[in-house]
């Protein structure tokens, strides 16, 4: 079902069509790391800076070796959320709730101020330039790229519904809904976090990097708390409608609605009011919380 | 030397009310308000206008607003907002929403009450110029605190207020008055930031992104300090006044750096905050 959605988009889409569609399946990418997160329990406010890490590995390898091969760029970028992940998994993966909400876009904020301020080495405020990647010395064009996207979003979408079944999955649920339980049936949390946030920051990263290539700039803003709010709601539009399809869902949504609102005189009114509508009409249809 | 003081001071007073209404709401509520940065920039830009109109004065004006506002946004969040995670589409929403109507209502251009400040001069320290505006705007926000330290501790009112937000369940069973505390305390919360705006419009300029720019500051004085005291949080806002303002002149890189890795230290030794009164579970 997946397969004929993202084809029937790419042939009724006009350019525009398919450019914005290859940018709402990149931009699906750190939603799920968002949702993967949310299954235990965790909100992440900061998921933004491994989105950031990703493009800028992109970016910074195009600026400084010239690298513009797109397997290597995929690969370092999902390296480079890989690593960040595991070790900020790992030193806050004792925090729950409130604090490590904060912890996260603390963090995610020194990322912020070290991409600005240190603009010598990153570009500051001005971001980079990222050209179009090359595979098999060919550089690809917003089409191929699309389908690059697309092959992405599949396999994050296969992720999750192994994720989901498989013991880490079970162990996520556990430590969500009783956390105490879940480490006396012996789950280590903290190694389970740290491993959750590894693949989390795998995935963003990888999305982070397709975003840049598909829109040849990268910018500190990338990691700005703002980012990280916009991938939060659109984790839990999706979590609302579907478990395994949520991120797919989310982000298409919100990707949607944002273009929509640009017509008007305030965007931001448009995107709060019909996030509201959202809001209020899933808590009357459904009383389900997630937590 | 004498010098740096001044955007300490200013820092300072724009941090601790913003912070203490961020406190506040989260300890009668248990709601992490996003929106909260766009309160202080509702004060700032009314301030500005009205100050635009009729004088500084207008600055005094400003907070009246908060009273509907507050209650208005009890209700928001007692109906939308009550999971966890419910909490932060519908705080994320009013925070979208509120810059919209700002964009829509005030426009792009920069608000600042800033020139009517200035016709109230300034007095000599030494050899630095202190802008009278500063210390007016300081002496307003210790008022506020000393007032609402004597609300909380010296009224009766200001007692149920304290049990509320120590445990809500056993101030109810001792016949707290719990939904008149909670939107008596969230309408305070939601004073403290607009006034924190009002008067930090006679030195800051607003316009548009405010609003989400503030609101890190506030979260990393909350964790700092602690949710558990009033001078919990005025001292933390002072800490990090401090640091900022050395860290800009001593070592402009690290201005947007430092500050969250001193949440991060904290995070990792104090969890509470450094001026937390007894462990309890937030």
């Amino acid at each position: 079902m997946y397969l004929a959605a993202a084809t029937a988009a790419y042939f009724l889409g006009g350019s525009f069509g398919v450019y914005e569609a290859g940018y709402i399946l990149a931009w699906s990418l750190p939603v799920l790391a968002t949702a993967i997160l949310l299954e235990y329990g965790l909100v992440n406010f900061g998921v933004a800076m491994y989105f950031a890490a990703g493009a800028y590995a992109v970016a910074l390898l195009y600026k400084y070796a010239g690298m513009r091969d797109l397997l290597v760029g995929l690969a370092s970028a999902m390296a480079s959320g890989a690593a960040l992940g595991i070790s900020l998994g790992y030193v806050l993966g004792k925090l729950r709730g409130l604090y490590y909400a904060l912890a996260n876009l603390s963090i995610s904020m020194v990322v912020y101020g070290v991409l600005v301020k240190f603009y010598w080495l990153t570009g500051g405020s001005n971001g980079v330039y990222v050209p179009r990647p090359l595979a098999f010395g060919h550089a690809l064009n917003s089409s191929s790229l699309y389908w690059i996207a697309a092959i992405s979003a599949g396999a994050g979408l296969l992720i999750m519904a192994s994720f989901l079944e498989s013991r880490l999955g079970r162990v996520a649920e556990g430590i969500r809904i009783n956390e105490l339980r879940a480490t006396a049936l012996g789950a280590n949390p903290r190694l389970h976090v740290a491993a959750a946030t590894a693949l989390s920051g795998a995935l963003a990263a990888l999305g982070g990097a397709l975003v840049a290539y598909l829109t040849d700039i990268v910018t500190p803003d990338y990691s700005y708390w703002t980012a990280s709010g916009e991938l939060v709601v659109a984790a839990l539009i999706g979590a609302l409608a579907s478990r395994t399809y949520g991120f797919l869902i989310g982000a298409a949504v919100y990707q949607l609605l944002r273009l929509w609102s640009y017509q008007f005189a305030s965007p931001e009114l448009v995107i709060g009011s019909a996030l509201l509508l959202i809001a209020a009409i899933w808590r009357m249809r459904f009383s389900r919380r997630l937590d | 030397m004498i010098g740096i003081l001044v955007p300490i001071l200013t820092l300072w007073v724009n941090l601790v009310l913003l912070s203490l209404g961020l406190a506040v709401i989260y300890g009668s509520s248990r709601i992490l308000n996003l929106a909260h940065g766009a309160f202080f920039a509702l004060g700032g830009y009314l301030a500005s206008y009205s100050a635009f109109k009729i004088g500084l004065a207008g600055v005094a004006l400003a907070p009246a607003i908060s009273l509907p506002a507050g209650v208005l946004f009890y209700y928001y969040i007692k109906g939308l907002a009550s999971g966890e995670l419910e909490q932060v589409t519908s705080t994320y929403a009013l925070l979208l929403i509120m810059e919209g109507l700002f964009k829509y209502v005030f426009g792009v251009g920069n608000y600042t009450a800033s020139d009517q400040a200035a016709a109230l001069g300034a007095m000599a320290l030494g050899n630095v110029q202190l802008p009278i505006s500063y210390l007016l705007g300081f002496a307003t926000a210790a008022v506020a605190l000393g007032g609402f330290a004597y609300y909380l501790n010296k009224t009766r009112s200001g007692m149920y207020a304290r049990a509320f937000i120590d445990d809500r369940e056993i101030a109810e069973a001792f016949g707290v008055n719990a939904k008149a505390v909670e939107i008596l305390l969230v309408t305070l919360g939601v004073f403290l930031a607009v006034l924190g705006g009002a008067v930090a419009s006679m030195w800051q300029a607003y316009g548009l992104g405010v609003a989400a720019e503030v609101l890190p500051y506030a979260f990393a004085v909350i964790v700092i300090g602690g949710l558990d005291s009033i001078w919990g949080v005025a001292a933390a806002a002072a800490l990090v006044s401090v640091l900022r303002t050395v860290v800009v002149y001593l070592y402009p890189e690290l201005e947007l750096v430092i500050l969250y890795l001193v949440v991060l230290a904290v995070l990792a030794l104090r969890p509470r905050g450094l001026f937390a009164r007894h462990a309890r579970s937030v």
